[in-house]
Order: structure tokens, then C-alpha cells, then sequence
């Protein structure tokens, strides 16, 4: 009972502020012309790229979130006290920046005559400048520094409840280090990692600014799709069809998800 | 007897309240001042209604929607601080500019905003969804302006823009730089990375003036659209980016990202005035918005009159020169130029030396083709 009515302030901001503006965008594909909207977004070539391209882009930004993250994430676990404030400091500091500050800043890295270029062709590495800018390359370069944070702190969390001295354990019985890891830490850090390979990705979806700021017109993501429909074509039916087909297309992920990856139990703590 | 008058009186307001039950307030006013001309005691009434909503009308703010940034910042400095010292009213300024957000409030008849200052393809769209409101020549005076400011009815011409193309001066600092949009796409004669506007408007007609079209709105228009694909073909593969928001090409001036790029003229004047880039401006074949971004009162707005004597402010020559010195956007007002000296006068859009050589574009065209043309230019720059 208390705890409902705890949580009654937050359903009532779900339902409010998420659930209804949901429902109201669905009900407004559909209000206008009917199936037509859905229809043009299934048979037109463009929206099926768009989704694909915003799929890989996502695909990628998670698996780099992931194998940059997990080293960090393990040594906060592993490491002295001390040591882990000033790790978990700066891990949370570049949330405080700007996501468009951060995607000019890498503008500036990484640009024909930007700091990497200038250095590669200084020291003779290569005559030219490196296409390092507008490509695939730099948007999930971009995508992953600014999802590292919520990747690493994910890792971290569930880490945290592994109990270390099983690892110890394995040692005693002769494990070499890299063993005790791989055959024990790993396999219990699974949990935390497919918690931080989910959040990753859903938050990789409706990225804007860093693939129209980063990225070449083969790298368009649907926001930026939907965008154009709705604030220049003023076509509101259209783009909400193509923002419930993007719902659609991620509860599906999630469904398959939660079925191979058992949800519930991830979110909830280590499978004991 | 006193009694007697005031159960009349009652009766009168009771008779007026009913009929006017579907009225609006201002014409359940008038209303009920015709009904209390014959009563002292309605009157007094009604007399007090009206000066409380005199007082309302002269502090309730003019409600406006922007741009952001330093063109909020040059709108502040040249229209509505100048008005509000000169009348005491008060503007409230909304950013982001969203059309989308204005034509909802339209829709569902709960217009926010009273003036907005809408350009390129908005304009004509605003006159064909009907959001505007009549203008009231008698309280704007209409001596004041340009011909050119009254293009569309009901509208006053605000600024003039133009989506030009730029090039490296330290690359090409003598007299062969290029000079056309033949030039862009001329990658053997000028090598080096481009960018254009992600935006089939005024892209496809720098396509076509590239492959020969004069800047010649009665030879230009109707776009052979197809023509200007086939030619953006061409280019495609030495577009080193895209650009969609108008700070991108002042970044790629201003860190020699490109060597030769389409930009809006403010733009491109502020990076190379101010800072520090290497640039210059050809405004030969400049894609010219002429008198297509004007000044709209909208309809079923919170405050017509205070809006509508912003608009008899807007269109003058003083605060049109005054918004030129702070961003580089043209006057539509030409006795503006009586205000600019020379030097900046030469690196404005409706210059007649500038305008003379620029393609006036026809937004009337665009405005029929622009959302196909738009999933078309989308689809062939993902292929």
C-alpha cells in the first residue's frame, strides 16, 4: 500500500507526460489519412535506409561503449577507495558539457586542419589530411564519448554486487589471474552488461545533434528524418507514423531482448 | 427613482448579456456600450471597464518569435528596444523560431504570438494557410515604406538574405578565384574540398546556373528539376559535408574546413569581419530571397494592437539600418541606404550592385514543389 502510494507520483508523470503524448501521436498518424502514411514510410526506399543506417550506427556506438567501458568500469570495481572517487569524478564530468559544445569540440580534433591532422602530417605520417571528419567514423566516435558515462556507470553498479572473493577463490585453487577472470568475474559482470548494452542502445536511437553535426548524409538517423518531416514539411501525420514505426521497430528489440537476456533478472540484481 | 434606474439598468445588462453570449469580449464591449449609452449608472460602468482595458492593452507585451542567438540579440538592439522606449510597450521574445508551433496554435484558434517575422518558403505558406491578420493602413503608416515591402498583402517587408558562395582567399588570392557557380563545379580548374546547403531550395538552382541556366527568374523558373540532379550528380563526390544549420559554414570558414562553400551572406560577412576569416564573398549568381521575408500580425492573437503598432515601427528605415549594422541582412526599406555608410552598404543582399547580378528566387514556385522536392533531395543524398 505505501508503496503505491509512493509510486503514484511517478506513474502519474509517466502517464501525463509519456504515455498520453505517446498515444496522442499515434492517434494523429492515423487521424489524418489513414494506413497512408504507414504506407508511404513501408514502400519508400529512403525510410528504410534511414532505419537501417540509425540500427548499424546504434549497433556500433553500443559495441564501443561497451569495450571501452568495461575495462574502466573494472578497475573502479577493483581499485582502492581513493583511487575510485577521482575515477568516478571523472567519469561523470564530461555529463556536465554540452552535447553540442562536445560535437564542435570534436569538430576542432578532428578537421582538415585540426589538432590530429596537423600532427599526422607534421611528423610525415601522411601527405595529406585524413578524412577523419563526416563519416561513420566520427559520428559513433562522437556517439560512444558521450554515452562512455552511462555505459561505465551502468558496468560499475552491477560489478559492484559481484562478491571479489570468488575470485580470490579461484586463485587458491591455481587459477592464474586471467583465468580467475575470464571463468569467474566475467561470466557474473554478464548481467551488467547487457543492462548497459540496452541502455546504450535505446539512448543511441534518438540521437540528433551529434549525426547532423559529425556525420555525412549517408549517416542520417531517423530523428533527424523525422525532423525534417515535421518542423520543414509540416507533415505532422507522416512524421508521427515515423515515430511510432521506431517505437515499434525498438519494442521488438526489446521483446527479443528480454526473452534471450532474461530482463527482469539484469535489472534486478546478479543471478545468484 | 433611483431604484427604478437601477433595476433598468439590471434589466438592460441582463438583455445585453444574453444576446451577446457568443461575442467576444471586445465586440460584447462595444455591445455593451451602445446599450449603456442611455443609462448613467451603465455608463460609469462601462466607462470603468474600458479605461481598466486601456491600461491592460498598454502594459500587456507584444508577443514575438525568433531565432535564437545573435539574431535575437540584433532584433532586440534595432526593433524592440527602439519601440519600447519610443511607446513604453513591452515586447516578449520566444526562441526558437518554430513555424510548426505557431501554425498549431493557429489550428487550434490559441495563437500566443502576435508578430512573427517568417522568411523563405514560411512566407507564402503563412499567406495560404490564412494565419495572418488584416493590417490596419490607418494606424501603420504605409508612406513609410518601400514599394517592395508590400509584395504580399497584409505583410511588411522585414530583411534581405542571400545564399551565396564563398571562397578561400588564401587559396586563390588573385584575380582567377572563382567567380560563378560554374567555377564550384569546376573541380580541375579549382581543387579542393566543398560544402553545400542540405536543402533542395536554392541548391537545385546553383545546380542549374552551374550548368548554364542565366540567374534569370523568367529563364529559371519552372526548375528543370531533373536537370538539376543530373548536374548535383556531378558534384556529389567532392561535397565534403553538407551543412543544415547556418553557424556550420561560419565553422568551416573559419577553421579552413572547405575551400569553396555555399553560405547565407550575414554569415558569411560576420566570420570575415569578425573573425579573422580568410574568406570572400561572390555575389555573382547569389540565390536572392528579395522581398519574401516580411512582418505578420497573426490572427486570433493575444494582443492585435500593440502588435499592430509594432508593425507600423518594423518596416521603417531607422531600425531596418539599424539591424544591417548588427547583422548584414539587408533593409527591404531603400531609404534605409541613406543610413548605411558605403562600406557596409556593399556587402548587403538588396544592394543594387548585389541584387543586380543575384537570381531573385521564386518562392511561389517553391512553395507548390518544396515537400517533394525536399524527400527527393533527401532520398538522392542517402543514395
Amino acid at each position: 500500500m505505501l508503496a503505491m502510494v509512493l509510486l503514484a507520483p511517478m506513474l502519474l508523470w509517466i502517464v501525463a507526460f509519456f504515455i498520453l503524448p505517446t498515444a496522442l501521436m499515434i492517434w494523429e498518424s492515423f487521424a489524418e489519412r489513414g494506413l497512408a502514411p504507414y504506407a508511404a514510410i513501408l514502400t519508400s526506399p529512403i525510410y528504410r535506409k534511414v532505419l537501417l543506417t540509425t540500427l548499424k550506427i546504434c549497433l556500433i556506438t553500443t559495441s564501443g561503449s561497451l569495450l571501452l567501458g568495461y575495462p574502466v568500469a573494472y578497475m573502479l570495481t577493483t581499485c582502492r577507495p581513493a583511487l575510485r572517487k577521482l575515477l568516478l569524478v571523472l567519469v561523470v564530468l564530461p555529463y556536465w558539457l554540452d552535447l553540442i559544445v562536445r560535437s564542435y569540440s570534436w569538430m576542432i580534433l578532428l578537421g582538415r586542419h585540426g589538432l590530429i591532422n596537423q600532427l599526422v602530417v607534421g611528423l610525415g605520417f601522411s601527405e595529406g589530411a585524413l578524412p577523419l571528419l563526416y563519416n561513420l567514423f566520427s559520428v559513433c566516435l562522437g556517439m560512444v564519448q558521450i554515452l562512455l558515462p552511462l555505459t561505465i556507470l551502468t558496468l560499475f553498479s552491477a560489478m559492484l554486487r559481484i562478491d571479489l572473493r570468488l575470485v580470490d577463490a579461484a586463485a587458491i585453487h591455481g587459477a592464474s589471474r586471467w583465468r580467475a577472470f575470464l571463468t569467474v568475474f566475467l561470466p557474473l559482470s554478464l548481467p551488467g552488461i547487457y543492462a548497459a548494452g540496452l541502455l546504450v542502445f535505446v539512448s543511441a536511437l534518438g540521437f540528433y545533434v551529434t549525426p547532423a553535426l559529425l556525420g555525412g548524409p549517408e549517416q542520417t538517423m531517423i530523428s533527424q528524418t523525422i525532423m525534417v518531416i515535421a518542423s520543414d514539411l509540416l507533415d505532422w501525420p507522416l512524421a508521427s507514423a515515423a515515430g511510432a514505426l521506431l517505437l515499434v521497430v525498438t519494442t521488438c528489440l526489446l521483446l527479443v531482448y528480454s526473452r534471450f537476456f532474461r530482463l527482469d533478472r539484469m535489472l534486478g540484481g546478479v543471478a545468484r | 427613482m433611483a431604484d427604478n434606474e437601477t433595476d433598468a439598468a439590471l434589466a438592460t445588462l441582463r438583455r445585453v448579456l444574453e444576446e451577446t453570449r457568443h461575442l467576444d469580449r471586445r465586440a460584447f464591449l462595444r455591445r455593451l456600450g451602445q446599450a449603456a449609452a442611455g443609462s448613467a449608472l451603465l455608463g460609469s460602468f462601462v466607462g470603468l471597464i474600458e479605461a481598466r482595458n486601456a491600461d491592460a492593452a498598454e502594459q500587456k507585451p507584444v508577443t514575438t518569435l525568433g531565432w535564437g542567438g545573435a539574431w535575437q540579440a540584433a532584433m532586440e538592439t534595432a526593433f524592440f528596444k527602439p519601440w519600447t522606449e519610443k511607446t513604453g510597450n513591452a515586447v516578449r521574445y520566444i526562441a526558437p523560431y518554430d513555424f510548426n508551433k505557431v501554425r498549431a496554435m493557429d489550428m487550434a484558434k490559441q495563437q500566443q504570438v502576435d508578430v512573427i517575422e517568417a522568411g523563405s518558403i514560411d512566407t507564402p505558406r503563412l499567406v495560404r494557410f490564412g494565419m495572418n491578420a488584416p493590417l490596419d493602413w490607418k494606424v501603420i503608416d504605409r508612406s513609410a515604406l518601400s514599394p517592395g515591402q508590400l509584395k504580399y498583402a497584409n505583410a511588411i517587408g522585414a530583411i534581405t538574405l542571400s545564399t551565396l558562395m564563398v571562397y578561400n582567399k588564401k587559396k586563390w588570392p588573385g584575380e582567377d578565384h572563382p567567380n560563378s557557380w560554374a567555377d564550384f563545379w569546376d573541380i580541375q580548374r579549382y581543387p579542393g574540398p566543398r560544402s553545400l546547403q542540405r536543402r533542395c531550395l536554392t541548391t537545385l538552382e546553383a545546380a542549374l546556373m552551374a550548368d548554364g541556366v542565366p540567374a534569370d527568374p523568367a529563364k529559371m523558373y519552372p526548375l528543370d528539376v531533373d536537370r538539376a540532379f543530373r548536374k548535383l550528380d556531378q558534384i556529389k563526390p567532392h561535397i565534403k559535408t553538407w551543412w543544415s544549420s547556418g553557424t556550420e559554414p561560419q565553422q568551416f570558414m573559419q577553421d579552413e574546413e572547405v575551400d569553396l562553400c555555399m553560405a547565407w551572406n550575414g554569415r558569411a560577412s560576420d566570420s570575415i569581419n569578425n573573425h579573422g576569416a580568410h574568406y570572400d564573398i561572390v555575389w555573382n549568381q547569389a540565390c536572392y530571397n528579395g522581398d519574401v521575408e516580411a512582418w505578420f500580425l497573426l490572427r486570433n492573437c493575444p494582443n492585435p494592437d500593440g502588435g499592430m503598432k509594432l508593425l507600423d515601427f518594423v518596416g521603417r528605415a531607422e531600425p531596418q539600418a539599424a539591424f544591417a549594422r548588427a547583422l548584414y541582412y539587408g533593409p527591404t526599406n531603400l531609404k534605409a541606404y541613406d543610413l548605411i555608410d558605403e562600406k557596409l552598404a556593399r556587402q548587403l543582399p538588396s544592394y543594387p550592385a548585389n541584387a543586380n547580378v543575384s537570381l531573385l528566387v521564386n518562392y511561389d514556385w517553391w512553395v507548390d514543389h518544396y515537400d517533394e522536392l525536399t524527400m527527393r533531395f533527401e532520398t538522392w543524398i542517402q543514395s
